[in-house]
């Protein structure tokens, strides 16, 4: 055996020797304790956020612009009633 | 690999592939000290050897009801081996870019007694010097997989892979110095 291929017979008895004990059933363990989520799970998941995102922007902005409805018709009311009350109305 | 030791491994795979549990195991222990002499040739650092052979094992047990040959169940796992050293590489590549500290945390020297001879260390010191891609290939010949099988591994032909094995092999004289005798 030349020593490059005793080096690389080393390098992989050095790296095998860098894993601890119990090593495999570690593995094991890992492997069924977070199951990998499929692929239509990770899209199912990515719709079901962008609709609840979307619903939610869309809550927000109706409550936001039926806020500034009322807000506006108050305003507007409240000019009215001055207007009325200044005797610059139409009502004669 | 004798037909007996292929028969016997194409009936272990078939089955961990049933979901047994045993012969899971069993196939990690048969492959977990290959796998990790692999990942230190490829990836060089000791204190990653563990950590990225759980991670090449654990997607191992998670796919392997989609190995549809379960003759080809080594070139198959050395496939894994190999991509998934090649995607810590490029992670550490990309921390380093965006963690400004990074190299000199990351770069750390082997501690003192990890490397325990001479000729290892020129092999590992001009390892260091190929590409990752060019590393996995040496790696992958010293697994003992043809070039058919490393072919089919980085889907290109065998007159590729003889070329960049040919580099490859080249490019590791170039820079291994090998310790002279006293």
């Amino acid at each position: 055996m030349n020593p490059e291929t005793q080096a690389w017979q080393r390098l992989r008895d050095l790296g095998s020797a860098r894993l601890s004990p119990g090593f495999a059933d570690g593995v094991l363990r890992a492997a069924r304790a977070d199951p990998e989520p499929s692929l239509l799970g990770q899209f199912m998941l990515s719709v079901a956020t962008a609709a609840l995102c979307f619903f939610a922007a869309t809550l927000v902005q109706s409550r936001i612009s039926r806020a500034d409805n009322e807000r506006v018709q108050a305003d507007w009311q409240q000019i009215a009633s001055a207007t009325d009350d200044s005797g610059l109305g139409l009502s004669q | 690999m004798d037909p007996s030791s292929t028969t016997a491994l194409v009936d272990l795979v078939s089955r961990a592939q049933r979901g047994e549990e045993i012969a899971q195991r069993e196939l990690i222990v048969s492959y977990q000290r290959r796998i990790a002499g692999f990942v230190y040739a490829v990836v060089g650092r000791s204190d990653a050897i563990e950590d990225i052979s759980q991670q090449i094992l654990i997607k191992m047990v998670r796919a392997l009801h989609r190995l549809q040959a379960p003759a080809q169940f080594e070139s198959w796992l050395f496939r894994l081996a190999r991509n998934t050293c090649i995607d810590y590489l490029r992670r550490q590549k990309l921390r380093r870019i965006f963690l400004p500290f990074g190299p000199e945390h990351e770069d750390v020297p082997e501690p003192p007694g990890a490397v325990d001879a001479e000729e290892l260390d020129a092999l590992r010191h001009a390892l260091a010097q190929l590409r990752p891609k060019d590393r996995a290939l040496l790696a992958l010949v010293q697994e003992g997989r043809s070039h058919s099988e490393i072919a089919q591994t980085l889907r290109t032909t065998v007159t590729a892979v003889k070329a960049r094995l040919h580099r490859a092999r080249e490019q590791l004289r170039n820079h291994y110095q090998p310790p002279h005798e006293p």
